[in-house]
């Protein structure tokens, strides 16, 4: 059974055809999805020029990669976790390259919170990323789709191919399980 | 006033420039290029092997040759040089029973046939031994000889034959 979209089953079509079918297919693969994908990369990054180079590798793995894609997901999962799969590769090279890691920030804190106030941007950035990784691979999709790439549900919906519903009880459940695991660690 | 205590609330994304769409569309060429290099050097990759492993036979071949095409030493030769004569005399003294007569004589005059021929290999062919004999020659001309040469039958009766 298959988890696509009707225009993404459309898209894997014309990828798997050879000459310009194919051309076209990955195009508008990457029209349709590409700036969501520099959006989470750069989240995980912090830096545009890491983001470049990663987009890139990852567009060249779903090019030749797409047999292998089974379908049970949407197109746009399977894109995700290679993407962030990707990312988390370049990243750990990089660290080992040059022994320091990434330590720009995505966030700025706005003064008025007990427990936020008296940390720096950089250290609720970290939080923040550890808790993201902590969750559920679902939650986890659903929490950047919805916060970090401000989608609408119906959006969100029709990517992943869930109900509006069940999105915002991911999303709920996300939010509250982030913001305890980075008040545990501030209070302590 | 009651205080705002959502973490979300107190948190702001920074922004950061999303490309536009030139962007993403000369990013998909270059997916597309990249690809078609690599399909391409997947292609020519049999190719460059057989043409290695055809250049790596050519080059056994000729290095291997020299090896097979050496002769060999006749070790039998070999391990008659290192005996010397006085061994090989007290050998078949020893052992001269052993030897058949028959063999032996054919041997003596093969080595004498081989020895008359290098011989005359060694003689100008246009170079001919003459033996004198006084058998065609008479008395007379023996006398003629003597007298115009003016010599004395007597002084040679003196100096040579008494």
């Amino acid at each position: 059974m298959t988890n696509s979209h009707p225009e993404d089953i459309e898209i894997i079509n014309m990828l798997v055809q050879d000459g310009k079918n194919s051309d076209i297919g990955f195009k508008t693969l990457v029209m349709k999805y590409g700036e969501s994908l520099f959006r989470q990369i750069h989240f995980m990054t912090k830096n545009k020029t890491y983001t470049d180079d990663i987009l890139q590798n990852v567009f060249i793995k779903v090019y030749e990669n797409l047999s292998s894609f089974k379908q049970e997901s949407s197109l746009y999962t399977w894109l995700y976790r290679i993407a962030r799969n990707e990312t988390l590769n370049f990243l750990e090279k990089e660290k080992r390259r040059t022994g320091v890691k990434v330590e720009d920030h995505y966030f700025e804190i706005i003064a008025g919170h007990s427990v936020l106030d008296g940390n720096t941007s950089e250290r609720i950035s970290e939080l923040l990323d550890q808790a993201i990784e902590s969750l559920p691979e679902k939650q986890k999709l659903v929490f950047k789709l919805k916060y970090l790439e401000d989608l609408k549900y119906s959006e969100i919906a029709e990517k992943l191919k869930m109900s509006e519903g069940g999105l915002k009880a991911n999303f709920h459940h996300a939010k509250q399980k982030i913001e305890d695991f980075i008040l545990a660690r501030l209070n302590h | 006033m009651k205080e705002n205590n959502d973490l979300f609330d107190h948190l702001k994304k920074k922004e950061f420039t999303i490309p536009d769409t030139a962007y993403f569309n000369s990013l998909a060429d270059k997916v597309i290029l990249e690809n078609q290099v690599k399909k391409k050097t997947f292609v020519m990759r049999p190719v460059i092997w057989i043409t290695a492993a055809a250049a790596i036979i050519i080059l056994a071949i000729i290095i291997v040759k020299p090896t097979t095409s050496y002769v060999q030493p006749d070790f039998t030769q070999l391990a008659f040089n290192d005996i010397s004569s006085t061994e090989a005399e007290n050998y078949i003294n020893a052992n001269l029973n052993d030897f058949e007569i028959d063999l032996i004589e054919e041997l003596i005059i093969s080595d004498n046939a081989i020895q008359e021929n290098s011989d005359t290999t060694k003689t100008q062919p246009n170079e001919v031994k003459q033996t004198v004999t006084f058998d065609n020659i008479s008395k007379e001309d023996i006398l003629n000889y003597f007298e115009n040469e003016n010599i004395d039958i007597e002084d040679l009766e003196e100096e040579s034959f008494i």
